[in-house]
């Protein structure tokens, strides 16, 4: 019985991975929206930005923009995800032999497979830009980028249940965007989000969701491997416990709503 | 007229029902004036940049409705409500003119709140400023409208002009004096950026905001080539129509 619901697993991550290719028009849009911010805005704000922060902005902002690829990519899981329970095909899924758990986490699992195939270009990119061929910190950094593409797909599919509408969905999601990519350190250092905060209090706010934030965190574990930054043991041990944590509510958000449905 | 106000009054009703995209949009401007605004200015050298990114980010908001209200006749067509609207007494030329006109009034109602606050931010309220940037934020939205027509109207597959609209948003948008100024690109990226119409818009209300010395293109400049811009969106998507759809 368990090999069956482990095949199940293997053939739902499957399907979703191959549905990924066929947005290729989609992936070339998001391709080009990442790439123009690394080697558009990070090539001439690298001219600009107070060196005290970060000596070179272009090569502080490659990782972070290998995160966010990452993370955008196994979170349109989500998308397919609130279509499927919109038109109802969900239904159909569950009444197949296949426990909900195993959807969940089948779904999960081709959410991280498209974030780490998407985003394992500009990781390359990443390489190229700080001149570091490391088998073993590629390992590292890809395990990284497994991590959170894990949370932001249980994320995505917890969201998808919540919404009624697929405009709803794609409002949320776009403001969900926002909160990831600006709470947190893909495009501003640690210490500028600190230095804000105790001139305004309110800030705080920012560093905290920051230090919740899987990709924020995975963005600064990535630096770390590349000697862009450092970081310490909190860092990893934080991103680990936020990462897990996401993808526990995430599945039993979505397990939950599915079966409220 | 009659028919071309009546289409506008009903995208307006459209938008206004829409208050969760509505809130949201807004939200996400937020977003990006209190938090990325606040901190990316703290690591910039670029004296003033606060400002300076301020009213980048208010051109951002007015060009993503603008393209969005240009979409939107996309949308119709794949929808097949262009076929809805020739069983009405309204023609295509109408239809396409209001579209576009409807793409400046929407931008420009929509975009209201968030330049009171940016005025606001940046100590440069005056009325006689609110009308200024209200015409030109009207002509330039309308021009961005047209545009997203036209190539709505010459490319038949939603995939390519689905990626065509990917592509131009995100050249027009990065590749313009949005974010930064002219003085601080690379070669490569400052000729496109001249003659980008963004770069013209931003520059253009970054004088009648911030004044003398924060733009990159001088305002004698900027404010023909929107004029020019916003004639040539108008006249190109009305004989595109005709040739396209009412086959003349």
């Amino acid at each position: 019985m368990r090999g069956d619901e482990d095949l199940a697993l293997v053939e739902i991550a499957r399907r979703e991975v191959r549905r990924f290719f066929k947005y290729k028009w989609w992936t070339t849009g998001i391709i080009l929206m990442n790439l123009s911010d690394m080697v558009i805005l990070g090539l001439i704000y690298n001219g600009i930005v107070n060196a005290k922060y970060t000596p070179y902005y272009f090569k502080f902002l490659a990782p972070g923009i290998t995160a966010m690829a990452a993370f955008i990519s196994a979170f349109s899981i989500g998308r397919e995800t609130a279509l499927e329970i919109i038109t109802g095909y969900n239904d159909y899924l569950r009444s197949l032999p296949i426990g909900d758990f195993t959807l969940a986490f089948g779904k999960i699992i081709a959410g991280s497979l498209r974030g780490i195939i998407y985003s394992f270009p500009f990781l390359t990119l990443t390489f190229i830009i700080v001149s570091e061929f490391n088998f073993m910190k590629i390992l590292e950094a890809l395990i990284t980028i497994f991590i959170i593409t894990l949370a932001m797909s249980s994320l995505g599919i917890a969201i998808a249940p919540l919404v009624k509408k697929l405009s709803i969905y794609t409002a949320l999601r776009s403001l969900l965007y926002y909160v990831i990519y600006f709470f947190g350190t893909i495009y501003y250092p640690k210490n500028a989000i600190m230095e804000v905060a105790r001139n305004n209090k309110v800030y705080f706010i920012v560093y905290l969701i920051g230090e919740v934030n899987p990709v924020s965190k995975g963005a600064e574990i990535i630096r770390s491997i590349l000697n862009i930054s450092t970081i310490n043991l909190w860092d990893i041990v934080s991103f680990l416990i936020s990462s897990l944590t996401t993808i526990l509510i995430g599945s039993l958000v979505y397990v939950e709503e599915i079966r409220s449905k | 007229m009659r028919n071309i106000l009546l289409i506008i009054s009903r995208d307006l009703s459209k938008l206004i029902k829409e208050k969760f995209f509505l809130v949201m949009r807004y939200i996400s401007t937020l977003i990006q004036i209190f938090v990325y605004g606040v901190i990316i200015s703290k690591i910039i050298t670029f004296k003033n940049f606060y400002n300076y990114y301020l009213v980048g980010i208010y051109v951002i908001l007015v060009f993503y409705v603008a393209l969005n209200a240009g979409y939107d006749v996309l949308d119709e067509i794949r929808m097949g409500m262009l076929e809805y609207y020739l069983s009405l007494p309204i023609s295509r030329g109408e239809y396409i003119v209001a579209k576009s006109i409807s793409g400046g009034v929407l931008s420009t109602v929509y975009s209201i709140p968030i330049l009171a606050l940016i005025l606001l931010l940046s100590n440069a309220f005056s009325p006689l400023k609110i009308i200024e940037i209200l015409t030109l934020t009207f002509i330039f939205a309308l021009s961005m409208s047209g545009i997203i027509i036209i190539i709505s109207l010459q490319i038949k597959s939603p995939n390519i002009s689905d990626i065509i609209y990917g592509v131009l948003v995100t050249l027009l948008l990065k590749l313009s004096t949005v974010y930064y100024p002219t003085a601080v690109m690379p070669s490569f990226y400052k000729y496109p950026a001249l003659i980008n119409p963004v770069s013209h818009i931003t520059d253009l209300l970054r004088y009648i905001i911030l004044g003398e010395g924060s733009y990159s293109i001088p305002p004698e400049i900027a404010f023909p080539a929107i004029l020019f811009l916003a004639m040539a969106s108008i006249t190109f998507t009305t004989i595109i129509m005709e040739r396209k759809v009412e086959g003349r």
